[in-house]
């Protein structure tokens, strides 16, 4: 890891409420799951076939697992999460499982989305999107205070200045 | 030549440029246009005709284009009215396509690719008189190199009079090169694939060449069964390369690369002629491909890839592509495609650790096909079913071939990273025209103390990635990649560089 951003500008992490956007999100998922399983399972039964164990267990075990994913991912994704506007680039460090760490040159933006999601509406936060001319640039921030994210944007842009991003 | 420039009011295309609408109308709704032709009612066709060109027509006398301050200005649309405009210095490639018809006539389509990942900014001129698109299209470039310069009128202008650079040939091949190309191609690759195992079906079922022989009269083909499914499979294979070759005639006879001016041009083709040209400074990417079959021969292809759509309808778009020339001439090529590319150094192999990595990914990815093969054999007949372990050492062979391949160097602003198994992918970037980049690593990875670096690239072509080298190196990299250089970087001593680093030196 490079160690030439102090002073400069810390590493910044996402807003708190974050932990509820992911948790509801994650958990909304997990009952959407639960209930095909169930489905299926109750279909099955009714279809005349025998899935192993009493009606229902597989739902509560699809519940359970994704209970636990609810509750203990956020927080981890949550703390591997830094983003830095740094002199030259806005650097992003995410990820569990797969870590990324990306950075995008200011020059190289071409335009930049804030965005917000029914829950991420309730809550009060904004996703960023930042978009150059590759498909492949990877750089959303997720849970910046929908107050601030104008600033940040704006703040990107005014070092994006103007030219050829191609 | 400025006489037959397009630099007034708007004007529209061909006054034929209707029927090739229709013609288009009418390939597209194929179904449609059979069933009326299935009627075999004459007055039908006629109005369905009439009906058609009179709709054309209409949009041929809406669609008008225009030059205007450094800009293409296309309208277009009879209910409902589009406007375009395409900024010189938006242009990625301008395509020129003749089709046979086309050539007869004397007109010619016109294409210009711009930056952007949608379809929506493409032009297609189609068609316009030869004359005009000749003019038309070094007007574009002239404009869209002055527009760069200076971005004022009085340079498009300037650039605009300026007369039509001398062209210097770069690589010229021949029938029997493009005919090379396309037997050594993956197509015809892929099929020598499939052909292999299916001339062993024989001994799965026995009663297959007999019922072929039933049907052929095995007097007439020959008296013993094997050698009839050899010569079969043979005669096969030997179309089947013959019909390569011949299609990748049709595409790329009389290949030709050129550089004129600040351009690179592309001529091929045998009825289709095109006539695709590019930028020198819009390459975003280069990349060198060499498939087993090509290393054997001392062959490899090249691509050139731009900012613009990648694929879409025409996989020619937005890219240049070299379909054979042989490893010697690699280099020469490269240099004039990416001046100060060439020659590629020689490529550091990532750390040893990548080895077992490389090969722990092939073996894990030949699971499940092994696994499907077992379940086969076992359904075919039990003592068999072992035999699909054969796969894991050749997964295993797959993964040290993959671990030898791999390999990055870097020089004066450029980026090289090589990997592949069967086909050698060896990626050219630009520095200065990279738009972003990541380091990832997964879980597996950071055990061993490695990471991917991607490198973002303009354009929907493939993310150059140099997998699998050190964490420290890949973080490196990315300080290359976002343009800070990080002074001189210690050399990376007691690695061995990776075989085949440089062509034919």
């Amino acid at each position: 890891m490079t160690e030439r951003t102090e002073g400069a500008s810390a590493a910044r992490t996402l807003d708190r409420r974050i932990l509820v956007v992911w948790t509801v999100q994650t958990a909304v998922l997990v009952l959407v799951l639960a209930a095909i399983v169930l489905a299926v399972d109750v279909g099955l039964r009714l279809a005349g076939t025998h899935p192993p164990g009493p009606p229902g267990l597989a739902a509560a075990l699809v519940a359970l697992a994704g209970g636990v994913a609810a509750w203990r991912l956020p927080s981890l994704e949550y703390r591997n999460w830094r983003y830095e506007v740094a002199e030259d680039a806005l650097e992003l460090r995410h990820g569990i499982l797969r870590r990324v760490h990306s950075a995008i040159p200011y020059f190289r933006v071409q335009h930049i989305d804030v965005t917000q999601g029914p829950v991420e509406r309730m809550v009060g936060l904004s996703r960023l999107v930042v978009h150059t001319a590759s498909a492949g640039t990877d750089a959303t921030i997720p849970g910046i205070a929908a107050g601030d994210a104008e600033g940040l944007r704006r703040l990107i842009l005014a070092r994006a200045g103007t030219g050829d991003a191609v | 030549m400025r006489s037959d420039a397009p630099a007034g009011g708007p004007r529209r295309l061909h006054v034929l440029s209707p029927v090739f609408f229709a013609a288009g109308h009418v390939r597209r709704l194929w179904p449609l246009a059979l069933l009326v032709l299935a009627r075999r009612q004459l007055w039908l066709v006629v109005a369905v005709a009439v009906v058609l060109l009179a709709v054309t027509t209409l949009e041929w006398y809406r669609r008008t284009y225009a030059l205007e301050a450094g800009a293409l200005r296309l309208e277009e649309g009879v209910l409902a009215r589009k406007l375009r405009v395409v900024p010189f210095d938006r242009i990625q490639q301008v395509d020129l396509v003749r089709k046979p018809l086309h050539r007869v006539l004397g007109v010619a389509t016109l294409r210009v690719e711009t930056a952007g990942g949608g379809g929506a900014a493409e032009v297609d001129l189609d068609v316009v008189p030869l004359g005009e698109a000749q003019a038309l299209r070094s007007l574009l470039l002239r404009a869209k190199e002055g527009a760069a310069v200076a971005g004022g009128d009085a340079a498009v202008a300037a650039a605009a009079e300026a007369a039509a650079p001398a062209e210097r040939a770069l690589l010229r091949l021949s029938v029997g090169e493009v005919m090379l190309a396309g037997i050594t191609g993956t197509r015809a690759a892929a099929v020598l694939i499939v052909l292999g195992p299916l001339s062993q079906l024989s001994d799965l079922f026995p009663s297959l060449s007999d019922w072929l022989l039933g049907r052929f009269n095995p007097e007439a083909v020959a008296p013993t069964t094997p050698a009839a499914v050899v010569a079969v499979a043979v005669l096969a294979v030997l179309v089947w390369l013959g019909l390569a070759a011949a299609s990748s005639v049709v595409t790329d006879y009389g290949f030709t690369l050129a550089t004129a001016g600040a351009d690179l041009v592309v001529r091929r083709g045998l009825l289709e002629r095109r006539e695709e040209v590019m930028a020198i400074a819009r390459p975003q990417v280069v990349r060198v491909d060499e498939s087993l079959l090509r290393r054997a021969l001392g062959l490899a292809s090249i691509r050139i890839q731009s900012a613009g759509r990648s694929g879409g309808a025409d996989d020619t778009a937005s890219r240049l592509t070299i379909p054979v020339l042989p490893r010697a001439e690699v280099n020469r090529v490269l240099g004039e495609l990416l001046p100060g590319a060439a020659p590629v150094p020689r490529l550091l192999a990532p750390p040893p650790v990548a080895r077992g990595r490389a090969v722990r990914r092939s073996v894990l990815r030949a699971a499940p096909l092994t696994a499907a093969l077992a379940v086969a054999l076992w359904v075919l007949s039990r003592p068999a079913a072992p035999v699909a372990l054969l796969l894991v050492p050749l997964a295993v062979l797959g993964g040290l071939a993959a671990y030898r391949n791999l390999g990055h160097a870097r020089r004066d602003g450029f980026l090289y990273a090589r990997q592949g198994v069967a086909i050698r992918v060896t990626t050219v970037v630009p520095v200065a025209k990279a738009q972003s980049g990541s380091v990832r690593s997964s879980l597996f990875q950071r055990r061993a103390g490695l990471a991917t670096l991607h490198v973002d690239v303009a354009g929907g072509s493939a993310t150059p990635r140099v997998v699998d080298e050190s964490e420290g190196t890949a973080e490196e990299l990315l300080q290359v990649v976002l343009g800070r250089s990080p002074g001189v970087l210690p050399p990376t001593s007691g690695r061995r560089g990776a075989p085949g680093g440089a062509w034919g030196r």
